[in-house]
């Protein structure tokens, strides 16, 4: 068991670290190509001089998610062999194209960052189109791993554990792909948007005393907009995977909600503490449970009671999914609000408070994408492959494993006080407080 | 050749591709200990961090077509091969530092750190093939330790004579002297180790390695004695590329000498053919990226 332990939280801290690059990963170079192409369209400099800025930021976050890739995809080789040999045999497909999608991504992203000055406009924005491709292509190429870790389909066990009458493109376009993929990289672009807000918001409240001029404002409007769009569009598609749940994984679902017995009409817990299995001192909202998991208020949502024990996951997850749909609900309020005041009161939109509210966001959007990928990954437990795998049972052997909890994570911590100190050197919001000359 | 030889020809391309890169920034990291920084400076990039793909790339081949193997792998390399990912992360955070934070002197430290770092992950990496082609640590063999002394060779050199070029003199001698002390131990004193230790490894593969030495070295006494300008960078980079494949080859018909079979290894029949095409699809792409992108490190802007 100490193995499965230390092979747990090793795992477990590199892909949370993993995680906080990922998101810019996937999310600033779909930004940056939007911002570049509006620059070339509208013949804005303002917004070509942004696009480089970020491109700065991304450049540093990109190598810190280069090296923590590395790490992650090793780690699951070496200290989940038996978890990546089954999975390799059935979706190896889509660890390879995330491989390829991650080769093209980075090799343009060099020459896309050394061509600022050399190439025209319009070929230098041609050559982020592969970038794009390349962060979504291998996103959602990773992603599909994950939803068949949850819905494993396309094989069946033979008497040995092998997989066998294996099909790939069943495997890899599983039940849960689509709210998945779409639920987690528009998270990723919300949790984006909101730090960019957030980093825009401190610049217009450190240096502007409140009255940022209107190249600030502009940049401001735009991404309170996207933000809320994209908040908009996370809800929905959790929406979705909240019904996916209900249909095809009711036992995360009740552990999510610490739902006892299968019942209609079941109540949504809000808040709360969790007590073993049990979620306590809760404002209950009747029926909306049921009306979320089915689209009815009498829909029948299975309980924990009709989950084998041993099969059932840690209602811990409660706290992880109250966070995140707090954090996303706060995520749409709060730029929702400075657009309103924007629009109709502009002198309240850059008061301080609205500035420290839209700084606060930019946090909670990077805890809100860790939120949820801690529902995903706890409400699975205890299997590793969904009814197929048991965490324990994928684990190595190496015993070696249980000295290695320590060190890695001190590096981690290292490694992302450097990245910030490196952000803090090329990357100058700042620059958005004038017009370019 | 069949499809189980071609995937462990694929994942031997990407460690050789890898191997070939991290030599120059090896090279970048020696030329920064002996007080060169100024002409290789501007090779000294974070952006260098991301021919890590390679090193994932030949991680990801390895694990998903070779999966059978995977549970004995991590039994035994596990220790190996968590040097090489300290190593990795360590040298992220010295290159963050070093670049964004001292980008006009180097500390003698940083320096240090650099060097350290840069040589542990290909030998880390290589103490792992040493593990495939002798089932034992390097340090239980001749051959281990003969292939172990080839590697440090073969980075230091190929990183010199890529930094350095031809044109100084003091320069171009120690980078020489590099080339030939590396190709001597390739083609000489690691076959002579094989047949001393009778592991029992296919014979081709190693005569080819011997020959492509001795043409090396040839080429070597030709420009020392001035008749020809060959870059032998070129040359050096091509043995490089060119003797993992060839023992990986040699190891034929075993992924672990003796111990494990390729064809017992081999575990994705199902898809290891699209996989294969889309490699040689996308390679030569990643290599055009790649010149392009040393033409663009190398011009200025």
């Amino acid at each position: 068991m100490e193995t499965v332990a230390a092979g747990r939280r090793l795992i477990g801290d590199t892909l949370g670290f993993h995680l906080f690059f990922v998101l810019f990963g996937v999310a600033l170079p779909l930004l940056i190509c939007g911002l570049e192409a509006y620059s070339i369209w509208k013949k804005r400099p303002a917004a070509r001089q942004t696009a480089h800025e970020w491109s700065k930021a991304l450049v540093v976050l990109f190598i810190a998610g280069a090296i923590s890739g590395t790490i992650v995809s090793m780690q699951f080789n070496l200290l989940w062999p038996i978890f990546t040999s089954l999975a390799g045999k059935v979706v190896g497909l889509s660890f390879a194209l995330e491989g390829f999608a991650f080769l093209i991504e980075a090799l343009f992203l060099t020459i896309y960052m050394l061509s600022w000055k050399r190439f025209t406009p319009l070929q230098h924005w041609l050559c982020s189109l592969p970038i794009v491709a390349g962060s979504i292509g291998s996103a959602f190429a990773i992603t599909t791993v994950n939803a068949w870790m949850n819905t494993p389909r396309g094989f069946r066990l033979d008497g040995n554990g092998n997989p066998v009458d294996i099909n790939t493109r069943q495997a890899v376009f599983n039940p849960a792909v689509g709210t998945e993929v779409t639920h987690s990289i528009l998270s990723y672009l919300f949790a984006t948007t909101l730090v960019l807000l957030a980093i825009y918001a401190w610049i217009a409240w450190r240096h502007n005393k409140g009255r940022p001029g209107p190249r600030l404002q502009r940049l401001m409007l735009g991404l309170a907009s996207l933000a809320v769009i994209f908040g908009i569009l996370v809800a929905f598609t959790g929406d979705r995977a909240g019904k996916f749940l209900a249909k095809n994984e009711p036992a995360k679902l009740a552990a999510i909600e610490g739902l006892q017995q299968t019942q209609t009409n079941a109540p949504l817990l809000v808040g709360g503490t969790v007590s073993g299995s049990e979620v306590k001192h809760a404002l209950k909202v009747p029926g909306l449970l049921s009306f979320l998991a089915t689209g009815h208020f009498n829909g029948k949502v299975t309980g924990l009671a009709d989950i084998k024990p041993s099969d059932r996951p840690p209602v811990i997850v409660h706290y992880f999914f109250d966070g995140m749909v707090a954090i996303g609900t706060i995520g749409i309020l709060i730029p929702g609000l400075y657009l309103v005041f924007r629009r109709w009161r502009p002198r309240i939109a850059h008061r301080k408070i609205m500035l420290k509210g839209l700084f606060v966001c930019g946090f909670l959007g990077v805890i809100g994408a860790e939120f949820g990928w801690l529902v995903t990954e706890f409400g699975r437990q205890p299997y590793v492959i969904h009814g197929v795998l048991r965490t324990a049972d994928a684990v190595t052997q190496n015993k070696a494993v249980i000295g290695l909890g320590e060190t890695f994570p001190l590096l981690y911590l290292l490694l992302l006080a450097l990245s910030i100190f490196a952000l803090r050197k090329v990357f100058h919001p700042a620059e958005a407080l004038h017009e370019p000359s | 050749m069949s499809l189980v030889d071609a995937s462990m020809l694929t994942a031997a391309i990407f460690f050789a591709v890898y191997g070939l890169a991290c030599s120059v920034e090896c090279g970048v990291a020696l030329s920064f200990l002996t007080g060169g920084q100024n002409q290789t400076r501007k090779y000294f990039t974070p952006l260098w961090e991301v021919t890590n793909v390679f090193l994932v790339f030949g991680f990801t081949t390895v694990a998903m077509l070779f999966n059978n193997a995977l549970n004995f792998l991590s039994r035994a390399l596990l220790s190996t091969l968590v040097v090489g990912l300290f190593a990795l992360l360590a040298r992220a955070c010295v290159v963050l530092v070093l670049f964004y934070w001292r980008p006009d002197r180097l500390p003698r430290w940083g320096a240090s750190l650099f060097a350290l770092t840069c040589f542990s992950i290909p030998l880390s990496f290589s103490a792992a093939g040493v593990y495939l082609l002798t089932a034992e640590p390097f340090w239980s063999s001749l051959v281990g330790f003969m292939i172990m002394l080839s590697v440090i060779l073969g980075i230091v050199a190929i990183g010199k004579l890529f930094l350095d070029g031809q044109s100084d003199s003091k320069r171009k001698w120690s980078g020489l002297v590099l080339y030939c002390a590396w190709l001597m131990v390739l083609g000489s004193f690691l076959p002579l180790a094989i047949i001393y230790s009778g592991i029992g490894l296919q014979k081709w593969p190693i005569v080819v390695l011997d020959l492509l030495s001795i043409v090396g070295l040839f080429m070597a006494s030709l420009v020392i004695s001035g008749k020809t300008n060959f870059k032998l960078k070129y040359y050096a980079s091509f043995v490089g590329l060119a003797a993992p494949l060839l023992l990986a080859m040699a190891n034929r018909p075993y992924l672990v000498h003796a111990k494990i079979k390729l064809v017992d290894a081999f575990g994705a029949a199902s898809y290891a053919g699209a996989f294969l095409v889309g490699t040689a699809i996308i390679f030569p792409l990643v290599i055009l990226g790649l010149g392009l992108f040393i033409k663009l490190i190398k011009t200025p802007g």
